[in-house]
């Protein structure tokens, strides 16, 4: 009995060997860095992340899923200033999108997070 | 939910009589300790570990597989147009002890674990439970600048993991369950959790089984809800495999992602079809 005990007391010690840490990405926050960022454009970036996903199918003019739209530039902006847009792409507020599916690639969520970051241009 | 739990685990530390007589009338020469066997059929119950480990020198080649929900429309066939794959392989070191690695397509995770069954179930009732102890390590390997420090990768989880078969038709686990993730979305979340899951096994016929498994999750204050994971599940056994066909709300395939994560909600139709399935390779030597 004393060798199991033993046994699972390093069992259970090996799996830290990683190390441990406590920290939130909303303190981490990684926005200076992507601000930085002058290649996202809403016309060749935004639009086709929002194509790519799906967004546009169920949040256009005529079938605004949850009375979403994101038809156009002056739509998209104004999810981007309330800070849905990054919200729910993220899965940091709001209902997660794409609904019941991934999260989006963290590449497409930098660049979401860029683009809002140097004001939302209609670039 | 505690009180319930609570009850749960007292019940399976209950001797359970029927079974003894049916085993004095059936054989008294049975061995006194005698171990339990097959209290379930799988290595997992659903997405969770069940207490059964991988037999000493096999190795498990393991697919499992989460389609979308059944409420994403037809454009999406129901769910079947989207897809998560989890491989991995598991090993039996010893009778009681197994590792395991795979890789999920879902969050793009590496997961490792060990699992050691401590104690056995007895036919006589000496030991009325099994008890096994459950270590896992996932790291993500997404490209982030929020990774840039490796050590936010990692997430953790430990289970004991308490079962007992009842007859020849029931066995119920209970799985108390600590996570820790070393990165999380919010302030608000816990990057320490504790979860308490319940899992059971209820024989059809002699190749197959319904199985249910639930894991309790404590409110975090979020803006992202996460929700207890619940999941439905048809085994089919054939010929040394388990075919595991399931309905679940959770996409993810691996402990910090199924307990800890979960979003989708069954009343909303949030259920994902998927399936386990295993090819199991003898390294004996002859």
């Amino acid at each position: 009995m004393l060798r199991k005990f033993i046994l699972a007391v390093l069992f259970l010690a090996l799996a830290w060997v990683s190390g441990c840490v406590s920290r939130n990405l909303e303190e981490l926050n990684p926005l200076p860095s992507v601000c930085a960022s002058d290649t996202v454009t809403y016309k060749y970036s935004i639009v086709k992340i929002l194509d790519d996903n799906s967004c546009s199918g169920c949040h256009a003019d005529g079938s605004s899923s949850g009375g979403v739209n994101l038809d156009g530039y002056e739509n998209v902006k104004r999810y981007a200033d309330n800070g849905k847009l990054y919200g729910v792409t993220s899965h940091t507020s709001g209902s997660p999108m794409p609904k019941n599916m991934p999260r989006i690639s963290q590449n497409e969520i930098d660049r979401i997070q860029a683009w809002i970051c140097i004001g939302a241009p209609n670039n | 939910m505690k009180q319930l739990f609570t009850f749960l685990f007292l019940l399976l530390c209950f001797p359970s009589f029927g079974q003894e007589d049916l085993m004095s009338l059936l054989d008294d020469g049975v061995k006194e300790d005698a171990p339990v066997i097959a209290t379930f059929k799988a290595v997992r119950i659903i997405n969770g570990h069940s207490i059964e480990t991988t037999r000493k020198n096999h190795l498990d080649f393991v697919i499992n597989h989460r389609f979308g929900a059944l409420n994403s429309g037809y454009q999406n066939f129901w769910g079947l147009d989207q897809a998560q794959i989890r491989l991995g392989l598991e090993y039996g070191l010893s009778k009681n002890l197994m590792i395991g690695v795979g890789r999920s397509s879902f969050q793009k995770v590496v997961d490792m674990y060990f699992k050691y069954r401590l104690v056995t179930q007895t036919e006589s009732g000496s030991m009325p439970i099994s008890v096994a102890l459950f270590a896992s390590n996932a790291i993500t390997t997404v490209q982030s600048p929020s990774y840039n420090d490796g050590i936010n990768r990692y997430a953790y989880t430990y289970q004991v993991l308490l079962a007992r078969k009842f007859n020849e038709s029931i066995s119920i686990q209970l799985t108390p369950t600590l996570i820790h993730r070393n990165l999380v979305l919010e302030k608000s979340d816990q990057n320490t959790m504790f979860s308490m899951g319940i899992g059971g096994r209820f024989k059809l016929t002699k190749r197959t089984s319904l199985n249910f498994e639930y894991f309790w999750v404590p409110e975090r204050g979020n803006q992202v809800v996460y929700r207890p994971m619940f999941s439905l599940g048809f085994d089919i056994e054939t010929g040394g495999h388990v075919f595991q066909l399931h309905f679940t709300n959770s996409l993810g395939m691996i402990e910090k992602a199924f307990i800890a994560e979960t979003v989708g909600r069954w009343s909303k139709g949030d259920v994902l079809y998927g399936f386990n399935v295993s090819r199991t390779f003898s390294l004996n030597r002859k």
